[in-house]
């Protein structure tokens, strides 16, 4: 495990700066000189927005761990009588697998945002872009997991009603 | 005349040699103070250090709204719902999955209202006033 994180980071190091230098060669003097001049400017929309997502993440992840307890709840109850709930197992799962996933995800985005807001983008413009560039991939990637996270609860209701109609009239009244 | 010197050289009973361990206890005795004191701050240290790492592994620092600078943000951010508890034992009925469907419903529209992170153009060139094409100010 130690070793596996060592190569790891080994090769961030090693593959960061050549990534950086790529993106510094994509930047045109033109774009360079207006980051150069609006440096200030830019890091204060990034606090601002930064600030945002906060509220937004806090926001997201208090529903969802409301509807996570409900969920746990509902799936200890039928396995508590003796339902067959393999499926609404699989959707809690699969819903704490993507809500891990989204958490993990804004803290690479906020990391990457906080490390943009500390580079001094008049003297590293090219370090200060490529950070704001990887910043908005992890953001898609954020949209993305809270997608997920949607789908994936919208698939746990289907699976419950289909339940509900199937399996719950035959048994009648489970005791 | 009563010659005291003897009497003056008696070693007191309480004076008596003591052994290895008597003496180590004295010296633990006398110096309980400053060793007690210097342990409770490392333990202080070493729990301040665990905290703030543990602050900062979980990512807590990341939500923390209670810092300075967040005061607008803390009034945008939605109420934690009361802790309830959900009947786990009883049986599940249809009723019981419409009551579940019902409150779980809107918990889905409550997440699908929000867009937090669905507009990518917040950190668009534009936005932060960044576009070369712009005029430099």
């Amino acid at each position: 495990m130690l070793r596996r994180t060592l190569i790891a980071a080994m090769l961030v190091v090693l593959v960061l700066p050549t990534m950086a230098s790529a993106q510094a060669q994509a930047l045109t003097p033109e774009k360079t000189d207006v980051i150069i001049a609006n440096c200030s400017v830019a890091q204060h929309f990034l606090t601002q927005q930064q600030k945002r997502d906060a509220v937004a993440r806090i926001n997201y992840g208090r529903a969802y761990e409301g509807v996570s307890r409900q969920i746990g709840a509902l799936n200890s109850r039928l396995a508590y009588n003796k339902v067959d709930a393999v499926d609404a197992v699989q959707g809690a799962s699969d819903f704490r697998a993507a809500f891990d996933r989204f958490k993990a995800s804004y803290n690479r985005y906020d990391d990457l945002l906080h490390d943009a807001l500390r580079t001094d983008c008049q003297a590293k413009p090219a370090e200060f872009y490529n950070l704001l560039e990887r910043a908005r991939q992890e953001r898609v990637t954020v949209d993305s997991d809270t997608a997920e996270i949607s789908q994936i609860l919208v698939n746990y209701r289907e699976t419950l009603v289909r339940q509900q109609q199937a399996q719950l009239p035959q048994e009648g009244q489970v005791q | 005349m009563i010659d005291h010197s003897d009497s003056q050289h008696e070693v007191p009973p309480n004076n008596a040699p003591q052994s290895k361990k008597q003496r180590f206890m004295a010296r633990l005795q006398a110096a309980a103070l400053p060793v007690g004191l210097t342990a409770a701050v490392l333990i202080a240290f070493g729990l301040t250090v665990l905290s703030v790492s543990l602050y900062s592994s979980t990512g807590a620092n990341r939500l923390d709204l209670s810092r300075p600078g967040f005061e607008r943000e803390r009034t945008e951010v939605r109420k934690s719902e009361p802790h309830r508890t959900y009947d786990t034992t009883s049986p599940v009925t249809p009723e019981a999955i419409d009551d579940f469907l019902a409150e779980y419903d809107q918990r889905l529209t409550e997440i699908n209202e929000y867009a937090g992170f669905a507009n990518q153009k917040v950190l668009d060139d534009s936005a932060l006033n960044i576009e070369a094409a712009q005029p430099v100010q």
